[in-house]
């Protein structure tokens, strides 16, 4: 091995330092470093450098990058489209042969300003949105403008009685009565119900002809098929404000768009993190599930249900596990979940016979994760929790499951809600305590769900606690709040409303692409964040669209019934 | 399986354009860390990095396989960095290392040494991110530019040759010359704040 001067080891440290080693050099520079002192002096100095250098911060892109982005390019396109008209029309002039012009001329001059103007002008499109699950042959045409021409809508009415349609009170769903962020106000919007006639299941552009064209055309799935309980889930997310029901609706079809070809979402950067496949599919399907969609309908949103299903039970291993690395534990316990309620909530038996020994074995091998100290996941209390709302799916689709397993995990979660609750500990470190803490109640909110409907006093207050906590936007806490938000709407009573309003604000007013009018690619999805940075977007917008699911007030997931 | 970069670029150039949001969602942070840290400006750093997207988008059918996007992207933006604001000298600090800072012969490392007695400068210098941008600031452009695109944004030697149309020899003098000044310039910056 050739010797290396003190020179070219400097040089070689300095590679080092800027993240470039040069490996085929390194035996030389260990050698060298054994003997020479200045130099092991000097690379101690660029370690200490290159430390440093690495704890400049980095940032993540504000939520409205994209939109900016989008918006300005769009402006471009318009740009460019007026520009090649300019010159096809200055070209035009030069037209020599003057009887060909004579004819000619104007004729093109108006064509062009025709073109122009179906370009350049905005173009309202009917653009029909898949919807929840429901009643076959509902749809909403939703429009946005604040002075709408009610008579021209009541004559469309008339002249259609077979869609039974109806106006409902522009005013009837009060905007929530928060601060709203301070960019563009929420839209007030006006909806009719349109019943299509019994025998159809989509709408056809015919019925809508007399009608002034609306932005949007809410389609519920409809179709025989969903469940009593998918049905009263529609029901229920109908009943909610429209600005609720929008934000669900374009993070379902978000989903929707980025599921690939065989039904699973991909982990995608996420994966670094340690997140799988599996992990994301089972948190989208499960989205997509409290919204309604089930295995067994017959829409396009319950076909991709019905998909990612199936592709969750062809990633099951022999030993009923689905995934391997960090997060190996949630992947179970989102796959159960998934599984388990896809069983549930699907009333086909060809179906049920698939996703039940997938689910017996999902669930055994989930339970032989649980520690001896009753704790899953290295004894941590969030998947503590998710594990046992996964015990709980898993005895709701009909598995018995042991009482100890309940016992040891809460018994668990009790201790550790006293040690990190600690003065002590949150003295010395406020900000872990902090966050210890609310990991600690939302998992008891969770474990209330079903062990303890009642929750008892310790459990009532932590879930109040909980809920007063303010939902700071940039910790991208979307587990927790989705946690949060189920115990408290089961639990906590007068502050359950509180907690509502805030978090509707939040999240309603960070998705994606919803304050823009024309589509982003991200339209309607959350962007991943704070905790979750790491998550990737369809977590996220899975979590997210959760929450606000579960803020309509009636989760069929878990076991739950109203 | 993920496509590659040059893959949606190519269906991007076929007239795809949620490939081309794919690589935005891509390339958007470490574009806009690009410029934050030569910045140190984040709205200033989203605006670069916007307009380098736009650019991408104007000139798609610029754009050749045989090039890395990433390099490809960030030519661009260096560009961009070069024609807004390196001409304004937005980064201080263009002297060379070795050469005299004033008439009476003070040498750079005494200028840096001065500059760390200026109450003006000095005023959070007890923090350490603080100093470690200073010392970076006080590169000269085309060394922080290098140590940036090699250090943070994981550029081998080559790219960064590429990215800038200099010898990869080049490159390498410039990272050592970057790494070199910020080893003395925060040497004598604990030096000042012990005997402080």
């Amino acid at each position: 091995m050739r010797k290396l001067s003190c020179e070219e080891i400097k040089s070689l440290l300095s590679d080092k330092a800027a993240g470039c080693p040069d490996e085929s050099l390194a035996g030389a520079l260990e050698l060298h470093l054994n003997d020479c002192d200045e130099c092991r002096a000097y690379a101690a100095e660029l370690e200490g450098l290159a430390e440093g250098l690495e704890k400049l911060e980095s940032v993540e892109p504000s939520s409205s990058f994209d939109m900016k982005l989008y918006a300005r390019l769009h402006g471009e396109k318009a740009v460019q489209k007026a520009t090649a008209f300019t010159i096809i029309a200055a070209y035009l002039k030069r037209l020599r042969h003057i009887e060909l012009g004579a004819a000619v001329y104007p004729l093109t001059l108006i064509c062009i300003a025709y073109i122009m103007w179906s370009f350049i002008s905005p173009r309202k499109e009917l653009s029909v949105e898949p919807r929840f699950g429901g009643p076959h042959g509902q749809l909403l045409l939703v429009y946005e403008e604040p002075e709408l021409n009610l008579i021209a809508i009541d004559k469309a009415i008339s002249q259609r009685p077979d869609l039974h349609a109806s106006v409902a009170d522009p005013y009837k769903e009060p905007l929530p009565d928060v601060p709203l962020p301070a960019f563009e106000p929420l839209p007030i919007t006006t909806e009719i119900a349109v019943e299509l006639p019994p025998q159809r299941r989509e709408p056809s552009i015919d019925d809508f002809q007399h009608f002034p064209e609306p932005p949007r055309m809410i389609v519920p799935s409809g179709g025989p098929g969903g469940t009593t309980l998918a049905s009263s889930r529609f029901s229920t997310i109908r009943n909610s404000p429209s600005h609720l029901r929008i934000a669900i609706s374009q993070g379902i079809q978000w989903l929707s768009r980025n599921q690939r070809e065989d039904g699973s979402w991909q982990a995608g950067e996420a994966a670094r993190a340690g997140y799988t496949d599996v992990e994301i599919t089972s948190a989208a399907t499960l989205a997509m599930m409290q919204a309604g969609f089930t295995a067994s309908g017959r829409d396009e949103t319950s076909l991709s249900v019905r998909k990612s299903l199936m592709w969750l039970v062809k990633q099951q291993k022999p030993d009923g596990t689905f995934a391997a690395g960090p997060r190996k534990a949630q992947a179970q316990a989102f796959a159960s979940i998934a599984l388990c309620e896809g069983l549930r909530l699907s009333d086909r038996e060809i179906l049920r016979a698939r996703f039940r020994p997938a689910i017996q074995q999902a669930v055994t091998a989930l339970l032989r994760m649980q520690s001896d100290t009753g704790a899953w996941g290295g004894d941590d209390p969030e998947m503590t929790a998710l594990a046992l709302m996964a015990t709980g799916s898993a005895r709701a689709a009909g598995l018995s499951i042991e009482q100890e397993t309940y016992d040891k995990a809460i018994a668990w979660l009790d201790n550790f809600r006293e040690e990190m609750t600690s003065p002590e500990l949150a003295a010395v470190e406020p900000k872990a305590g902090t966050v210890m803490k609310s990991v600690t109640y939302a998992a008891i909110g969770k474990a209330a769900l079903f062990v303890d409907r009642s929750g008892g006093e310790s459990v009532q207050k932590s879930v109040t606690d909980l809920v007063n906590a303010p939902i700071v936007w940039e910790s991208g806490d979307f587990f927790r709040w989705y946690g949060a938000t189920l115990a408290a709407y089961r639990l906590s009573g007068e502050n359950w409303q509180n907690w509502r309003t805030n978090l509707l604000v939040e999240l309603i007013g960070k998705q994606a692409g919803m304050l823009v009018k024309g589509n982003t690619p991200e339209q309607g999805s959350w962007p991943p964040h704070g905790i979750c940075r790491e998550s990737g977007r369809t977590y996220t917008t899975a979590m997210a669209i959760l929450t606000l699911t579960a803020s309509c007030g009636h989760s069929p997931l878990y076991g739950g019934s109203k | 399986m993920a496509k590659s970069d040059a893959q949606l670029m190519a269906d991007f150039q076929r007239g795809n354009e949620s490939a081309f949001a794919e690589l935005v969602a891509r390339h958007k942070t470490p574009l806009i860390n690009f410029f934050y840290k030569l910045l140190w400006d984040r709205h200033l750093a989203e605006d670069c990095s916007q307009e380098v997207f736009c650019r991408v988008f104007r000139h798609r059918n610029d754009y050749v396989p045989s090039a890395g996007f990433s390099t490809y992207l960030y030519r661009i933006g260096r560009n961009l960095w070069i024609d807004r604001y390196r001409a304004q000298k937005h980064a201080p600090g263009t002297i060379s290392m070795d050469a005299d800072v004033d008439d009476e012969g003070h040498t750079r490392g005494e200028f840096l040494a001065a500059r760390q007695h200026d109450p003006s400068y000095r005023s959070e210098v007890s923090d350490e991110i603080t100093r470690l941008k200073g010392a970076l600031d006080g590169l000269a452009p085309e060394l922080k530019e290098t140590l940036i695109l090699v250090k943070y944004q994981g550029l081998k030697y080559n790219e960064a040759a590429d990215v800038q149309g200099i010898p990869v020899g080049t490159v390498r003098s410039r990272i050592h010359a970057a790494i070199e000044q910020l080893r003395i310039t925060l040497q004598i910056d604990v030096r000042q704040t012990e005997d402080a």
